[in-house]
């Protein structure tokens, strides 16, 4: 398969601060839509955002392309959100946060606020990685394969109970009717 | 009343991502119209499924990118043999040349350093000489992306004395240093072109 990103990874791995500079504006919606679902906090989503686009860059000379570049990345930002999250428990808890002034942060902090955020935190980490890639960043079965290093069965698995607990603590219509 | 046995959560996730073929899927919808329990799954399975779609791509924050420490050490490209022979030959003869001056000239023989300058200096030369060696260099250095077209670039360099040529889509500079080349294209806005120096 074509990396779409191929030529300015390359430019890139060549130590083209430019071509960095137009991977990270293509991929850090993305990217940091995976840590702030990963880890439910604007604040430790743009420091894990952050550690993921510097290590990518510290490790581009070692990235051979075997996967697509975009798989890597978030590889990369799922471990660099773990290290937040252990970091989070190492240090003081969170405080309560100002109230964001500028509205585009408002819009963050009230997705990670509302219910299906406290849904996805409540899953088990494996399933929350799974539905987060498969249905909010569309990532195939194979790139979640290849990023959590698990078959693909395994993958498809993960998203069937990921979506199914989901759905229960979301309280669909049907809650209730189970045997 | 219940059709064959429950299907696995791979096929009722294949069922609601529209996985199955026709006859798979057949089998499916059959048991699922006599299986409260299996269809109750396929409801949950959907209702998790618009949850998560319906979930917006959240903007990050300005600044994300912070400043970047140099690379450790830059990849090399792919090692080809013929090309590296093209370019160890004129070594391996201009080492040889080097090695008798060396050997007839005492006097010279502790400037290691020099030496080892006067044969890349010399190489460089050599595979300019040539006028053949087309191929991007092994070593070379990227000086900065530019604003285009790449032609401009080159005029530009060539104007203030630099050997500039478009190559594989970037401009190459040869026989300069990333820091003489930066300093002539300090004007210059960023952009796409790739401009790299082979010293």
């Amino acid at each position: 398969m074509r990396d779409p990103d191929g030529d300015l990874v390359r430019r890139a791995q060549r130590g083209d601060r430019w071509a960095f500079e137009q991977l990270v504006e293509r991929h850090q919606h993305r990217v940091y839509t995976l840590a702030a679902r990963t880890l439910g906090s604007p604040e430790d989503a743009a420091d894990a955002a952050q550690e993921c686009f510097l290590r990518a860059w510290l490790g581009l000379p070692r990235f051979r392309g075997g996967a697509l570049f975009s798989t890597w990345l978030y590889r990369i930002c799922l471990n660099a959100s773990h290290d937040q999250r252990s970091k989070r428990r190492e240090s003081k808890p969170l405080e309560e946060a100002p109230e964001p002034a500028d509205p585009r942060d408002a819009f963050v902090a009230s997705e990670l606020s509302g219910g299906l955020q406290r849904a996805l935190s409540e899953l088990d980490d494996s399933y929350r990685e799974a539905v987060v890639l498969y249905d909010v960043l569309g990532c195939s079965y194979a790139e979640i394969a290849e990023l959590t290093g698990v078959a693909e069965g395994t993958v498809k698995s993960r998203i069937f109970r990921g979506r199914s607990e989901l759905a229960k603590l979301l309280g669909t219509p049907s809650e209730g009717t189970e045997s | 009343m219940v059709s064959g046995t429950h299907p696995d959560e791979i096929q009722l996730l294949d069922y609601v991502e529209d996985d199955l073929d026709t006859a798979s899927r057949g089998v499916v919808e059959a048991h699922l119209a006599g299986c409260a329990e299996c269809a109750e799954q396929i409801s949950r399975l959907q209702a998790g499924r618009e949850a998560l779609r319906g979930a917006p791509m959240l903007e990050a924050p300005a600044g994300l990118l912070g400043e970047l420490p140099e690379h450790a050490r830059p990849a090399r490209r792919s090692f080809r043999p013929g090309r590296a022979i093209a370019i160890l030959a004129p070594v391996a003869a201009i080492a040889g040349v080097v090695a008798i001056v060396a050997t007839t000239n005492p006097g010279e023989g502790d400037g290691g350093d020099e030496g080892a300058r006067a044969v890349a200096a010399q190489t460089a030369q050599a595979q300019e000489g040539g006028g053949e060696e087309l191929a991007p260099a092994f070593d070379a250095a990227v000086v900065r992306s530019v604003a285009g077209p790449a032609r401009d670039v080159v005029q530009v360099l060539q104007a203030k004395g630099f050997d500039a040529r478009r190559l594989d889509g970037r401009v190459e500079v040869r026989g300069a240093t990333p820091e003489s080349v930066g300093v002539a294209l300090e004007d210059r806005p960023n952009g796409p072109v790739e401009v790299v120096a082979v010293p």
